[in-house]
């Protein structure tokens, strides 16, 4: 392995995870000097709550305040609410658990807090100019796949800070067998897909590569089992550390082909983006294998996993790893459409998608480049 | 927002755990104290402490502990459960109440808790290592094969502890113990 000539990788969170892990959280925030969190936890999502307060017990630490009121988008009044309840309460420190609108609405309350000023003036890129309060993260399903990266957003608009990294990400069994399915698969395939565009970046390193790495191989081995079976403690938790191990990777690379134009698609027509993620990355990895620069030898390592990479000929290693991705697909089964149309978008989306997908991109995609993955992914090849 | 719908909350207590919890500290304090005085392999490594020296076992933040010093003439003793006024060398704290059951209900042992971050070391990580080998021993006296098997790090072989010497051991450790001797 050579070292690329020039790189930077940002290793934030730590992880926490098993057994106990909850029980870790005063400890650890301890050590930032916190003892008085404010604890957030979806209300749809029961006994998460319950599961955090207890694992509280028997510490120096007080709960501030334990908000599970409903958050169905991170806005600025939100926010406004929350970040006056964590001041009314004194709190230190947040603890999160959840996903989506409720880990960005804690996120830029963390904004709010330390910078004094409303979060919606840092969106863009690297506005905040120094370090957050500390913020755990306890994902239940990361559905959006920013939960544990650096990216919030704010009344629509992302804002995108090393500093919002989440300072610990706590994976116990209590909370990630709570997820539903549908949210358990949305996450996993987000997760997925930000894993492979990671390793097939042009701002791919070693350090990356292994993240991407761990986190394809935990979700091909335990993705479809947790989605039938949410509620197995090991299988939710690989699949949890997968979402949070590609969430890094996604931190570190800039946004690919693939998530630009899932967002794009959802943000149109209201569908799942993980959906859209599960169809496009395969349809991203075949149309790899017929370019000139191929999969590359640590994407077709991590798709197939060690023992199929091994015995495979060295030129048969790409078709492997695509039977390797397909065969997770396949035990998805219906839960993933085979293509574009069957997921009922409009074939006349495709082209506005293109476009805003390159719009939004900070990796320079070309418009060529998009509708013709898009043209593959709607027949399914 | 009405603030009121989200109250605060100060953590309860897991009485009953604490409770378990401080009587295997007291078993296995007085188990060390007596085990100094019984196994040679103990003896030494309380001998090759300085004078003075005195460890504390315990769950962090409020207990429950153990504290066992070493004497002018080398051997453990166990000075009871309250580290207030005693000056101790070395502080084993475990993070919290659910990880000092995994340890003192044997589902991880001392060396695998080590090793998964449950312990806060404050002292020289030499003597913490000392104490964990001593640990390790005094587990095997105390403990049926079955259970010691989780608890240690590696079982010693009939070479290093023949079962004759463990069993006769086991029942004089134990006398001791309960007489606090």
């Amino acid at each position: 392995m050579q070292s690329p000539a020039y790189y930077e990788y940002l290793g934030r969170p730590k992880m926490i995870s098993g057994k106990r892990a909850l029980e870790q959280i005063p400890a650890e925030l301890e050590g930032y000097g916190a003892s008085r969190p404010l604890v957030m936890v979806e209300g749809a999502t029961p006994g998460v709550g319950a599961a955090i307060t207890k694992a509280m017990y028997d510490s120096n630490l007080v709960i501030g305040a334990l908000f599970d009121g409903h958050v169905a988008g991170s806005t600025s009044g939100i926010v406004r609410e929350l970040a006056g309840l964590h001041a009314a309460r004194k709190c230190d420190s947040i603890v999160v658990a959840g996903g989506g609108p409720l880990v960005d609405a804690a996120k830029c309350v963390n904004i709010e807090l330390t910078q004094k000023k409303a979060a919606i003036q840092f969106s863009g890129e690297n506005k905040i100019p120094k370090e957050l309060g500390p913020f755990v993260l306890v994902p239940v399903a990361l559905v959006s796949g920013y939960e544990a990266s650096r990216y919030a957003f704010i009344d629509g608009k992302m804002c995108g800070s090393d500093f919002l990294s989440p300072d610990m990400v706590i994976i116990d069994s209590r909370a990630s067998s709570k997820a539903a399915p549908a949210q358990t698969l949305s996450s996993g395939l987000i997760a997925l897909a930000h894993a492979i565009e990671a390793i097939l970046s042009p701002q791919a390193n070693p350090i990356m590569g292994s993240y991407a790495y761990a986190a394809i191989r935990l979700l091909s081995e335990n993705l479809p089992a947790a989605v039938r079976k949410p509620k197995d403690g090991k299988k939710s938790v690989a699949v949890a550390n997968g979402c949070a191990i590609a969430a890094t990777a996604f931190s570190n690379a800039p946004a690919g082909v693939v998530h630009c134009l899932a967002e794009a698609l959802s943000d149109a027509t209201g569908v799942d983006p993980g959906v859209y993620m599960g169809i496009l990355v395969r349809s991203l990895v075949r149309k790899r294998m017929e370019d000139k620069a191929g999969l590359g030898d640590e994407l077709c390592l991590a798709l197939s996993g060690p023992a199929v990479y091994s015995v495979s000929e060295a030129k048969r290693r790409p078709e492997a790893a695509l039977q390797s991705l397909n065969s997770v697909f396949g035990e998805l089964g219906n839960a993933v459409p085979a293509d574009l149309a069957a997921t009922g978008t409009p074939e006349g989306q495709l082209g506005p998608a293109a476009k805003n997908a390159v719009k939004a991109s900070s990796a320079k995609l070309s418009e060529k480049e998009c509708m013709d993955l898009l043209e593959r992914a709607w027949g399914g090849k | 927002m009405n603030h009121d719908s989200y109250p605060e909350i100060k953590p309860g207590k897991k009485t009953l755990k604490r409770i378990y919890i401080a009587v295997m500290l007291f078993i296995v304090g007085r188990a060390i104290q007596a085990a100094c005085r019984t196994d040679s392999t103990v003896k030494k490594e309380f001998q090759n402490f300085k004078d003075g020296f005195a460890f504390s076992l315990g769950v962090h933040p409020f207990g429950p502990w153990m504290i066992v010093g070493r004497d002018e003439k080398g051997r453990a003793k166990y000075l009871g459960w309250k580290p207030e006024g005693k000056k101790i060398s070395l502080k084993m704290n475990i993070k919290n109440v659910e990880a000092a059951m995994l340890v003192f209900t044997f589902m991880e042992s001392t060396s695998v808790a080590f090793a998964r971050n449950r312990f806060v070391v404050d002292g020289d990580l030499i003597d913490a290592l000392a104490i964990v080998r001593v640990l390790d021993l005094v587990e095997v006296y105390l403990l049926p094969k079955l259970i010691a098997g989780l608890a240690v790090k590696r079982y010693p072989k009939w070479s290093e502890l023949s079962p004759v010497k463990k069993h006769l051991g086991r029942i004089v450790i134990y006398t001791r113990a309960l007489l606090g001797f």
